[in-house]
C-alpha cells in the first residue's frame, strides 16, 4: 500500500494513462488528513513486522518471541523492557513486534479468501441472473442469519484449532459481503453498451465479465477489502482470545491478551493494555484508510464525512449563481 | 400485512433448514467419534457400538439429517453429549441472559447513537461533530472484549467500584453492555448521522422552515421521522452482531449465557449444543430483522400502502 503511494509520487515513465488515474486518486486521497494518519500507522506496523527479527532476534535457535527469563516475570514497564514482561519472563515489546507479522498475514489471508471466491460467485450470480442468482442469494441468507463470529467458531471446531483454520474460517464467513457488493455492481453493468459492444464482437462471457464488467466493480471491493482485512483482524483476535486461534507460544495480539487476562485482576495491566492497543490502533488504521479510499475512489460513494464535499457544494452553488448572473448580464447587454 | 408476515415467517424455515444443514455438515466432518466423546475414556467397544446403534449414528448423514430436522420440528435438539441432557433444557436454561445482555445492548446503543446521530448532523462541521466522529471512529475499531477488559481493569482493579463478573443485579449489568454496546452506538451514529444530514437538505424540510415551525418542530416531526428508517434496518443488523458478540463479552464478564455455554460445547465438540444455540440464535436474528421489517411499514407510509 505505502510503496504504491509513493511510487506515484515518482515521476511518470511508461505508462502515463495508469500512472494518471492513479495520481488522481492519490491527489484526492492525500486531502484527508485521516487517511494519510491511517496510511502513517500502517506503515509503521509493516515496519514494525519487518524489524521484529532484528528488535527479537532469535537466539540459540529459540524464536525472539519466546526467550523466557524466569527471574524476571511479570516485570511492569521499565526502560529495559518498555512494555513490560509477561508471566514467563517475555518480554512483551518483542512479542508485540513478531505478532505484528502474524496480523498483517492474517488480514491479507482472509481478504484474499473472500475476494477470490466473493468474485467469482458475486460475479457469476450477478451475470447470469435468473435461476443461479435465486440460488445464490438465498445461500447468502443463511450465512448471514449465522453471527459471523458463531460460523467461525463452528468452523475452526470442525476443522482444528489453530491459527490456519481461523484464518480459513474468518475468510469463509466474509465470503458473502465481498459477493454480495460484487453482484450488485454486476447487475449494474450487465445491461449497460460497452457490454453489448462486447458480445457483438464475440467476446466470450467469461471475456466480457474478467475484461469489461469487473474492471469496473473493483472501487466498493477495494473500500470493502480495506474494512474486511481490520474485521478479519478483529474476529482473528477474537478467535484466539476465547482459545481457538492459539498455538502456543505464538504472539498472536488476540492470544496475548487472553494469556494476560489471568493476571488482569492482580494488577498486572501490562500485559492486556499493550497487546489490546496494537488491535485497536490497526482496525483504526485499516478504517481510516478504507474511509479515504471511499472518497478518493468514488465520489459517488461519499460517506457524510468529509468537509470536502459540503464545501465542494458550497463552491458549486456559488458558480452555478456566478454563471447565472453572468449570463443575465450578457442577455441584458444583449438587448442593450 | 397479515399476508405478507405470513409469508416471510414461511421464508424464515428455509434459512434456518440451511442454517441447520451447515451445521450439521460441519458436525459430520469433525474427526473424532461421538459415541467415544459421549462415553468418555475407557468405553468399551461394545459399549461405544451400543451408543452409535442407539443414536443412529451408523445411518447415512442423509438420514441422519432429517430425522434430526423432524426432532427440532418439535422442539427436541436432541441430548447433549457433554452433559446426556436435553440440548432444548440447557439453552433455554441459558438464552434469557444472552437476550437480555443483547437487548440491553441496543438499548445503550440507541439511547446513545441516536441523539448523538442527531446533534452532530445539526451541528455539522462543529468542534462537537468533529469530536463525536472521531469517537465514533474509536468505538467501531476498539475491539468490544479488550473494552470490556480495560473496563475491569479500570472500575474493578484500580477504582474497586464495580464486580467483575456475573450479569444478576444492576450494578453488573453496567460494564457487560458498555462493553457490548460500543461498537454498535458508533455505528448508529454514524448511520444517524448521514441519513439525518440527507433528510435535513430535502425539499419538504425546506418547506417546512420556510412556513415557520419551529427549528425543533422541523428537526424532530419532519427529518427525524424520515431519517430514522435506515437507522432501523442498521439497528436490526447490529442485534444479530449483538448476540454473535455476547459470545466474546460473556467470557469476559463470565456470564452463564448461551454464548459461552456454546463455546464450551464446541471445545468438546457436543455439536448437539452447538447446532442446538446456534439454531436459536439465528432464528432470534431473523426474527428480530422480520420485525424491523414491519417496524419500516409502520414508520413509512409508502412502503405500509405497498403491502395492502
Amino acid at each position: 500500500m505505502d510503496n504504491n503511494t509513493q511510487n506515484a509520487t515518482v515521476p511518470k515513465t511508461k505508462k502515463p494513462k495508469k500512472q494518471s488515474r492513479f495520481r488522481e486518486v492519490w491527489k484526492r486521497y492525500k486531502r484527508s488528513p485521516l487517511a494519510i494518519a491511517g496510511l502513517f500507522i500502517i506503515s509503521c506496523i509493516i515496519l514494525l513486522a519487518l524489524s521484529a527479527p532484528f528488535i527479537a532476534p532469535s537466539v540459540d535457535g529459540m524464536p525472539g518471541y519466546n526467550l523466557q527469563d524466569w527471574g524476571n516475570v511479570r516485570q511492569f514497564p521499565s526502560s529495559e523492557h518498555i512494555f513490560g514482561t509477561d508471566h514467563l519472563g517475555r518480554d512483551v515489546f518483542s512479542r508485540i513486534a513478531h505478532g505484528a507479522g502474524i496480523s498483517l498475514r492474517v488480514g491479507i489471508v482472509v481478504i484474499t479468501i473472500g475476494i477470490t471466491f466473493g468474485i467469482t460467485l458475486g460475479s457469476i450470480a450477478g451475470f447470469y441472473g435468473g435461476y443461479i442468482d435465486n440460488v445464490f442469494m438465498r445461500i447468502i441468507d443463511i450465512f448471514l442469519a449465522i453471527p459471523n463470529i458463531l460460523l467461525a467458531i463452528a468452523i475452526v471446531a470442525a476443522l482444528e484449532p489453530g491459527l490456519t483454520p481461523v484464518m480459513i474460517a474468518v475468510g469463509i464467513g466474509a465470503i458473502p459481503i465481498y459477493a454480495r457488493t460484487v453482484r450488485a455492481q454486476v447487475l449494474t453493468y450487465r445491461e449497460q453498451e460497452f457490454v453489448e459492444a462486447a458480445r457483438a464482437a464475440g467476446a466470450s462471457d467469461f471475456r466480457i465479465i474478467v475484461r469489461h464488467i469487473l474492471p469496473n466493480c473493483m472501487a466498493p471491493v477495494i473500500v470493502e477489502a480495506s474494512m474486511g482485512m481490520a474485521g478479519a483482524i478483529l474476529a482473528a483476535a477474537g478467535l484466539s482470545f476465547i482459545g481457538l486461534g492459539i498455538e502456543p507460544p505464538l504472539p498472536e495480539w488476540g492470544a496475548m491478551l487472553s494469556e494476560g487476562r489471568i493476571w488482569m485482576l492482580a494488577g498486572y495491566w501490562h500485559l492486556t493494555v499493550f497487546p489490546g492497543l496494537m488491535i485497536a490502533l490497526i482496525i483504526f488504521a485499516l478504517n481510516m484508510i478504507g474511509d479515504g479510499l471511499r472518497d478518493a475512489l468514488d465520489p459517488k460513494l461519499r460517506s457524510g464525512f468529509s468537509k470536502r464535499h459540503f464545501e465542494r457544494l458550497k463552491v458549486q452553488a456559488a458558480q452555478k449563481i456566478q454563471e447565472q448572473s453572468q449570463a443575465t448580464t450578457v442577455t441584458k447587454e444583449g438587448v442593450a | 400485512m397479515h399476508k405478507y408476515i405470513l409469508k416471510r415467517l414461511v421464508m424464515m424455515i428455509p434459512v434456518l433448514l440451511g442454517v441447520s444443514f451447515i451445521m450439521f455438515t460441519l458436525s459430520y466432518i469433525t474427526p473424532g467419534d461421538p459415541a467415544q466423546i459421549i462415553l468418555g475414556e475407557g468405553a468399551t467397544q461394545a459399549m461405544i457400538d451400543q451408543v452409535r446403534l442407539d443414536l443412529g449414528l451408523d445411518d447415512p448423514f442423509l438420514v441422519r439429517f432429517v430425522s434430526y430436522v423432524a426432532g427440532v420440528a418439535q422442539l427436541d435438539f436432541g441430548m447433549s453429549w457433554a452433559t446426556q441432557r436435553p440440548v432444548s433444557e440447557e439453552i433455554f436454561a441459558r438464552f434469557p441472559h444472552t437476550m437480555r445482555l443483547a437487548g440491553m445492548g441496543i438499548a445503550l446503543a440507541l439511547s446513545v447513537g441516536i441523539p448523538l446521530g442527531i446533534l452532530s448532523a445539526i451541528k455539522q462541521y462543529s468542534i462537537f461533530d468533529m469530536g463525536a466522529n472521531f469517537i465514533s471512529l474509536l468505538g467501531v475499531s476498539i475491539p468490544n472484549f479488550w473494552l470490556g477488559m480495560m473496563l475491569i481493569l479500570f472500575f474493578t482493579v484500580n477504582l474497586g467500584w464495580l464486580p467483575a463478573t456475573g450479569f444478576a443485579t444492576p450494578i453488573q449489568y453496567i460494564m457487560p453492555t458498555i462493553a457490548i454496546a460500543s461498537a454498535s452506538a458508533a455505528v448508529i451514529m454514524r448511520m444517524t448521522r448521514s441519513s439525518m444530514l440527507e433528510c435535513i437538505r430535502q425539499d419538504y424540510v425546506r418547506t417546512a422552515r420556510a412556513k415557520g415551525l419551529s427549528e425543533r418542530t422541523v428537526i424532530f416531526r419532519h427529518a427525524l421521522k424520515n431519517a430514522l428508517i435506515p437507522v432501523t434496518t442498521t439497528a436490526g443488523l447490529s442485534f444479530g452482531f449483538l448476540l454473535g458478540g455476547a459470545v466474546l463479552t460473556e467470557t469476559i464478564f463470565a456470564i452463564p449465557g448461551l454464548g459461552m455455554f456454546m463455546v464450551s460445547a464446541l471445545f468438546t465438540r457436543d455439536w448437539p449444543t452447538a447446532i442446538g444455540g446456534v439454531l436459536l440464535i439465528a432464528l432470534s436474528f431473523s426474527f428480530v430483522n422480520l420485525m424491523v421489517d414491519i417496524l419500516y411499514a409502520f414508520l413509512d407510509p409508502r412502503i405500509r400502502s405497498q403491502y395492502q
